[in-house]
């Protein structure tokens, strides 16, 4: 448990310093899919099998691709940043970590996570003018992303 | 540490990383995979703080779906203006001018 727990902690931890700090936009996204796939692992380990899937599916199967084709598309100059506001980063990241983990109590896991039918259930019943409005939002963004590119 | 210490320090450095890097990153994709890792981050602690029993598991699952909606919603619009500004080479946050209304 423990184990599987550390390396999804590396996976995402490392993902992201990766992702915002290697010198090569493409290896930075690269740095972006693992990180997604440890914030997937974690959901796995957590009981959340569903939330993973749709992690693996949407980030490192959708997300990171997008990322991918606008970059491959635009090409544009890479440009350079100093490595010490990551080092900086990092260390408030050790810093916080090492004060949460020194503060908070031992917790286990103690709660069962819903089945997939009873999340779906409570989901599509609870939140259905939340779902609309999400939807209507993610339509008028796709709208608003092809009256910009069709404006060039 | 026990079991879910681990995701609940990884959350908060990862959120940490992703502030950092929408600070000091200049290129305008770069920041937009820093504010995909802070969002990341959150949906982890919510699913962790799930599991704690402190929180309904099922309101917290919900968030997250919203969240995702969300950072989909972001991505597709922040790509499309990069696409839009890449076109004039222009992808240096600290040059940008023609957002302006």
């Amino acid at each position: 448990m423990t184990l599987l727990e550390l390396t999804a902690a590396a996976l995402a931890i490392g993902g992201a310093l990766y992702a915002i700090s290697a010198k090569r936009l493409m290896r930075g996204v690269l740095g972006l899919a693992l990180f997604f796939v440890g914030i997937a692992t974690f959901f796995a380990d957590l009981g959340a099998w569903y939330l993973a899937a749709g992690q693996l599916f949407l980030f490192v199967g959708g997300v990171v691709t997008l990322f991918v084709l606008a970059f491959n598309a635009a090409r544009t100059p890479i440009l350079k940043a100093g490595i010490g506001g990551i080092i900086f980063a990092a260390l408030v990241a050790v810093v916080l970590a090492m004060s949460l983990s020194a503060l908070t109590a031992p917790v286990a896991l103690s709660a069962a996570p819903p089945s997939l039918a009873e999340f779906g259930y409570a989901f599509f019943t609870g939140y259905g003018w939340v779902i609309n409005i999400a939807l209507l939002l993610l339509f008028s963004a796709l709208l608003s992303a092809q009256y910009l590119l069709e404006d060039q | 540490m026990t079991a879910l210490q681990i995701p609940l320090v990884a959350s908060v450095a990862l959120f940490a990383i992703g502030i950092g890097g929408v600070l000091t990153r200049r290129d305008i994709l770069r920041i937009l995979i820093s504010v995909s890792i802070i969002l990341g981050s959150i949906t982890l602690l919510l699913v962790t703080l799930a599991g704690t029993g402190a929180a309904n598991a099922t309101v917290n699952y919900s968030f997250v779906l919203f969240v995702w909606a969300v950072e989909i919603l972001e991505v597709v619009v922040a790509l499309v203006i990069f696409l839009y500004l890449a076109r004039t080479g222009k992808t240096d946050v600290a040059e940008l001018r023609e957002l302006k209304w």
